[in-house]
């Protein structure tokens, strides 16, 4: 009913003031109280990771919204404590998934293609058989990994246990069924007309793929990329279990350690580490947003 | 579709053979150390597998697999195998203490030595020749003498054959010489300690005399012996026979021998795990813990996300770029960072939602002096669902947005028509519609909520403690982190294979039932 009535006739000034903002209440006025109150309970994290990471008294409790002065300190412990060397972890964790990330995009582009654009006994079956591995969350059958992965060690000794490449194989194996659906689902909306006409032109399936779907492809890679980059970035199961040397550590099994050790005194250091972690993501992800959410709506939907 | 010409040329071929180069040899390096752990199997797929792939990219018939063999083949070894592997692993009894197999376990269980309750005094003389090499000659308390060569401590007893050789000497009086072996003045022993402690003499079956000071000497004695005829462990200390049980020998008294060796034991993990009261109890409590904990999560980022969607739909409104840019932020942010930073702020004593509540005088209101966020079961459980409703509503949000703008205009005009108000066009037309769109994606993220590991591992680890169950518990343990606990700070592997067997299922179910679920909302609305 509320939308529909009509603001009563008002014959002094006063009360038609009183109405109009009424009026806006009802229009607009409710959407700014309540996206105020909502953008408050999303910052009020984030505002103290910004101030602590920047307030010279470092620990929990001595921690303020406003501090009292600026310092860089925070910043500074993160490169050199050896015990908890944050800056080897950021960088571990970002070249793991930066690896990752970019073999996945090469690979699952490479299967999608076949499944988008060859035909060949059993593709439908195959397709159907990917989907359905990938109800099953990797990071479950961790203790069998850890019993695969120490194998492989005892061969080839560089991907074995605590062995970055171990990860990253491991993690390679994990994401690329459903960035093959991914990828596959944007080939098909390639015109095949584009292909056609390569081949009339003498063109094989190489360069059909190289040089037609692959470039045409970008958008989707680039949702991919980091699609799987995030994840990869803050991926913990498999990398406890599967690292166990400080010094490998990715960051979120190393941030583990300022929960396990006195948490309370190294608030400053962690939020700093916090800061410096999730900007890079943060700066990606919000301008983004709108094909990060479509690339995993779609994901969610089939996979 | 068409079948497309293949090429021998250009860059793609060079691609294939530098790649099949590496492969092949990481194969020919892998070969000699499988032929000498005798890991025949490994070895054959092994061969199976790069002869396969070689075919693959020389062979113009099998394009298609060109493309899907690199990444098939990580799926299936890093996927698909362990996802197999689990499955064997929770038919098996492998645990910490059953790691190994049968034979394996009598050597190590052979291996234990105990200092005996009465031990014999030696006297042990010590001879070393010019290369360096040492021998013990021993004296025992009924003048019986051995003389050989000494082996580090650490090798066990087995093989424990005495290692006394023949030898001509007095025992009353050593000989300065045996051979080319000279007797170690004192001066010499004290400079040659650190080679001399740790090594022993195996002086009889089962006994040896091992060097603990240079002038203290003990006798030790092998604990278990094995009896192959009786397939039994023979305990010469406390006297009694433990034979060979179904996974560990088990003694007279019905001591359990550690360590056991791994056997398959059919279903019995998930009999154990369903019916037995020890686990039985916990894991149902944690199961209802974890639908609860999934489904308040997604109810409530649905209700702020929709909530706040529909503040956002409003085409006259200024800001709204920047307040969506802004509550878009607790969901780029990684959630293993967000989480630990909120573990800060809800600290109970130090940390600012606590002073900030103070200081708002909610406390004195209350009559408390503090909200033990997380140290409580209750708090703890309601501090979880908050952390993770902060993270997930962005997302919700984004979704309703999008699902808002693709509900067609009219259905809402001819509702407003036929005289219906906006309170009746939300329920009847717009959330309908909506939770059709939606709907499969609700059934997604309550699955992914269901196993949200880092949220729970990284605020609480799944505190505070339950005691009062045999196998460690929290408060706010999901299923997830309770099979991680019982592999990783318990050892039990088998057991812990067979909840992810069980969390398989579950998440299984889930997704038939989202499949079957959308296709029916699907029939009655449509497919948009």
């Amino acid at each position: 009913m509320a939308t529909f009535e009509k603001p009563a006739p008002a014959p002094i000034a006063v009360q038609q003031n009183k109405a109009s903002f009424k009026v806006w209440m009802r229009r607009t006025g409710w959407r700014h109280a309540v996206l105020i109150g909502a953008a408050l309970f999303a910052l009020y994290p984030v505002v103290w990771i910004i101030s602590a990471s920047f307030n010279p008294l470092n620990t929990l409790s001595a921690s303020r919204l406003i501090p009292k002065s600026v310092t860089l300190d925070n910043f500074r412990t993160l490169f050199d404590n050896p015990l908890l060397p944050v800056g080897k972890w950021m960088w571990n964790s970002a070249w793991i998934a930066f690896v990752v990330a970019g073999i996945q995009v090469f690979l699952g582009a490479l299967a999608a293609f076949a499944f988008s654009r060859l035909d060949w006994v059993g593709r439908r079956a195959g397709l159907l058989i990917i989907l359905l591995i990938q109800i099953f969350p990797q990071f479950l059958a961790f203790v069998a990994i850890l019993l695969l992965v120490d194998g492989i060690g005892d061969v080839f000794a560089f991907a074995g246990q605590n062995t970055h490449v171990g990860l990253i194989l491991v993690y390679l194996g994990g994401s690329v069924g459903i960035n093959t659906w991914l990828m596959k689902g944007f080939m098909d909306t390639v015109p095949t007309s584009l292909d056609e006409a390569a081949v009339v032109d003498g063109a094989n399936d190489w360069q059909i793929f190289s040089r037609i779907i692959f470039p045409l492809s970008r958008p989707v890679m680039a949702v991919v990329f980091i699609i799987t980059f995030v994840f990869i970035y803050g991926e913990f199961i498999l990398a406890s279990v599967l690292l166990s040397d400080v010094n490998l550590y990715t960051l979120p099994r190393g941030l583990q350690l300022f929960v396990a050790g006195d948490y309370q005194v190294a608030w400053g250091p962690l939020a700093a580490a916090s800061l410096l972690a999730s900007l890079p993501i943060v700066l990606v992800y919000v301008p983004m947003q709108d094909q990060l959410i479509g690339g995993l709506t779609s994901g969610a939907v089939k996979g | 579709m068409r079948s497309l010409p293949s090429s021998r040329e250009g860059t793609g071929f060079w691609i294939r053979l530098a790649g099949l180069a590496v492969l092949d040899a990481l194969a020919v390096w892998a070969i000699p150390t499988l032929v000498d752990t005798d890991n025949w199997l490994s070895l054959v797929i092994l061969l199976v597998g790069v002869v396969g792939i070689n075919a693959i990219y020389l062979s113009s018939r099998t394009i298609p697999l060109r493309y899907l063999a690199p990444g098939l083949v990580l799926l299936a070894v890093f996927f698909v195998y362990p996802i197999g592997y689990t499955v064997y692993l929770s038919l098996t009894n492998f645990a910490q203490t059953n790691n190994v197999n049968k034979e394996q376990a009598i050597r190590a269980l052979q291996k234990i030595t105990v200092i005996s309750d009465d031990p014999e005094e030696f006297q042990l003389t010590i001879y070393r020749n010019p290369d360096g090499a040492l021998k013990f000659l021993t004296v025992d308390e009924d003048g019986e003498v051995c003389y050989g060569v000494p082996r580090p401590q650490e090798d066990g007893f087995v093989p424990a054959q005495p290692a006394c050789e023949a030898v001509d000497v007095d025992p009353a009086a050593p000989p300065d010489t045996i051979e080319d072996f000279a007797r170690l003045r004192l001066i010499d022993l004290i400079q040659a300690e650190g080679n001399i402690t740790g090594l022993v003499l195996d002086t009889k079956q089962g006994e040896a005399v091992a060097v603990t000071a240079t002038s203290a000497l003990a006798g030790q004695v092998q604990r278990y012996r094995y009896d192959a005829a009786l397939d039994s462990l023979i305990d010469r200390i406390a006297d009694r026979t433990c034979p060979a049980g179904e996974a560990n020998f088990i003694c007279d008294d019905g001591a359990v021998l550690t360590p056991g060796w791994r056997t398959f034991v059919g279903t019995r993990n998930y009999g154990r795990a369903l019916t037995e009261r020890r686990l039985a109890a916990p894991l149902l409590r944690v199961f209802t813990w974890n639908v609860t904990y999934a489904a308040a999560v997604v109810a409530l980022q649905l209700a702020i996300g929709l909530g706040l969607a529909l503040a956002l739909h409003n085409t006259a409104m200024r800001g709204k770029k920047l307040y969506r840019s802004l509550l878009i932020l607790p969901y780029a942010i990684p959630g293993f960072i967000s989480v630990l930073i909120w573990r800060g702020l809800l600290d109970a004593d130090f940390g600012p939602v606590n002073r900030l509540l103070e200081s708002l005088g909610t406390f004195s209101v209350l009559g408390i002096d503090r909200i033990p966020w997380l140290l409580d079961g209750l708090m703890a459980k309601i501090s979880v669902i908050l952390v993770t409703v902060w993270q997930g509503f962005p997302y919700m949000m984004l979704i309703a947005m999008g699902a808002l703008q693709s509900i067609p205009n009219d259905l809402i005009e001819a509702a407003k028509v036929d005289g219906a108000n906006s309170w009746k066009i939300f329920w009847k037309v717009t959330f309908p519609m909506l939770m059709v769109i939606i709907a499969p994606l609700l059934i997604a993220s309550f699955a992914f909520n269901f196993n949200s590991f880092i949220n729970i591992f990284l605020l609480t680890s799944g505190g505070p403690a339950i005691l009062s169950y045999d196998v460690p518990l929290g408060e706010t343990d999901l299923l997830i982190t309770f099979t991680y606990t019982l592999s990783q700070n318990s050892g039990r592997f088998a057991l812990s294979a067979t909840f992810s067997i069980l969390i398989f299922f579950i998440v299984a179910t889930i997704a038939a039932f989202s499949f079957r679920y959308t296709k029916r909302l699907e029939r009655i609305y449509g497919n948009l």
